[in-house]
């Protein structure tokens, strides 16, 4: 009896494991990434645009002589663009393995939540942004909105940034 | 209330009303369209188009406004439920069994006597928008056209039945404005009110879903009532206009219609309400409160619509 309650607080711990998510803002909203696939944050630096890239493509930059792909969040999410100012950052992430960076206006911190501290967002959305989201969490009276980085594009897009 | 408020009132009840029409009722468009007298047979009021020449000229600069806009099937229709609701006053049952009928002429010329609570309502009609001389006479129908209209409203009843059923004779309501439209929740369906204070806006989310706001360690899912309810008016120049103060929230859910203010909240009883009796593309909306002239939400439609993602005007199934 013991031991069976033991597995099942085992297995309760597990399922309400701790993740690390990094966070950045955008148009005045929390969002937050899972840090394991953050590699690095970086300063803005200067974007060397492609011609006929995808409209959320906004370039690439060289990354200790790797080519990386740099996308417009605030395009990707449909929000309105912003200038770029001293807090910009690009985050280089990994994702459906591909190594990319986002352009986000602010990086925060990198936060420690239970999976039981998520909840989900409403169901409501029709737009393919609406897919992105793959949870909310309340923290400190601040709404985190968590992305699913590899849902940020869809297959035949992630396929089209190797071509880039 | 103001022109503005008035015209938007009015407007939110066209908007209702010109749901298409399925079944029977296209049947009876159709024969309508295609057979004037028994169109006229069921709605008398279109048999007085030739309206007394006294009254013409009180309406005419109204009423060339209103023809383009207005449509004549959905005022036939709205003027229909107010019949069938008025008939049961004894006033007019007496009036119309003791007396023999007058011309019509004689009636519009003396309402009062006739009916004083159907020209009441079409006054308080009349003043939220000009409408076509046909529908703007509120008429009793003679005996079997009444019959026609009982027995097309009977099984329609049992639409809101579920909602009328949990309600008392006497009941309250909360009346709430959104862009100068009054809307209604019955009280037992009432969750809260909370006041709006940090909306966090959710990528992706439809116009009508204005973000989500921490309460009490939930999330509440916040409606722009506006956008929800009249898409078609609502704006950019409207959207500015609106301050949302308050969230009305819809009970056993999260979700919360955002309002301006709260008016008030007041009893009244099941027999003021023009109880919806068509299920048709807005199962939300349970009826129209007569003397306030606005809708009354059906609570539990609506929490399963924007459970949906549905919006008000997006089709059901």
């Amino acid at each position: 009896m013991t031991e069976s309650r033991n597995v099942a607080v085992v297995a309760a711990g597990k399922e309400d494991a701790v993740l690390q998510w990094v966070t950045f803002k955008l148009d005045n909203e929390t969002y937050g990434i899972n840090v394991m696939q953050v590699q690095e944050v970086l300063r803005y630096s200067d974007i060397a645009p492609v011609p006929g890239a995808p409209y959320y493509v906004l370039g690439i930059i060289n990354l200790r002589g790797n080519v990386v792909t740099v996308i417009d969040t605030r395009t990707r999410f449909g929000l309105p663009s912003a200038e770029i100012d001293d807090s910009s950052r690009i985050v280089i992430i990994e994702a459906e393995k591909q190594v990319i960076g986002i352009l986000v206006d602010s990086v925060a911190e990198v936060v420690y939540l239970r999976r039981s501290e998520i909840d989900n967002a409403p169901n409501v959305g029709t737009e393919e942004s609406a897919k992105f989201i793959q949870g909310v969490s309340n923290r400190d009276d601040e709404l985190l909105i968590l992305v699913d980085l590899d849902k940020l594009l869809s297959d035949e897009e992630w396929a089209e940034l190797t071509q880039i | 209330m103001s022109k503005s408020v008035d015209q938007t009132v009015f407007d939110f009840f066209q908007l209702l009303l010109q749901e298409p029409e399925t079944g029977q009722d296209n049947a009876e468009a159709e024969l309508k369209r295609t057979s004037p007298q028994a169109g006229a047979r069921v709605t008398p009021a279109g048999q007085r188009a030739p309206r007394p020449a006294e009254l013409k000229p009180d309406y005419a600069s109204a009423e060339k406004q209103a023809r383009p806009q207005l449509d004549k099937k959905a005022l036939e229709k709205l003027f229909a439920p107010m019949r069938v609701q008025a008939e049961p006053q004894p006033e007019i049952q007496a009036q119309t069994q003791s007396q023999p009928r007058q011309p019509m002429a004689d009636e519009a010329s003396q309402p009062g006597t006739v009916a004083p609570a159907l020209t009441e309502t079409a006054a308080r009609l009349a003043d939220c928008a000009p409408m076509p001389a046909a529908a703007k006479t509120a008429t009793i129908p003679p005996p079997e056209a009444r019959q026609e209209v009982d027995l097309a409203a009977a099984p329609a009843e049992s639409l809101t039945c579920e909602l009328q059923d949990g309600l008392d004779d006497e009941f309250q309501v909360l009346f709430f404005k959104v862009a100068g439209l009054t809307l209604a929740v019955p009280l037992v369906s009432l969750g809260g009110i909370v006041k709006i204070e940090k909306i966090n806006h959710i990528i992706g989310r439809p116009d009508w879903f204005m973000g989500v706001q921490s309460h009490r360690e939930s999330q509440l899912n916040i409606v722009d009532t506006g956008a929800w309810v009249m898409p078609e008016k609502y704006d950019a120049t409207l959207a500015q206009k609106v301050s949302y103060q308050y969230l009305v929230m819809l009970e056993g859910s999260n979700w919360g219609l955002a309002c301006e203010s709260l008016v008030n909240a007041v009893k009244i009883n099941k027999s003021q309400v023009n109880w919806r009796s068509k299920a048709g593309k807005r199962p939300w909306l349970a009826g129209v409160v007569r003397e306030q002239m606005c809708g009354i939400l059906h609570v539990q439609s609506l929490i399963g619509m924007l459970d949906a993602g549905l919006g008000c005007q997006d089709s059901i199934g």
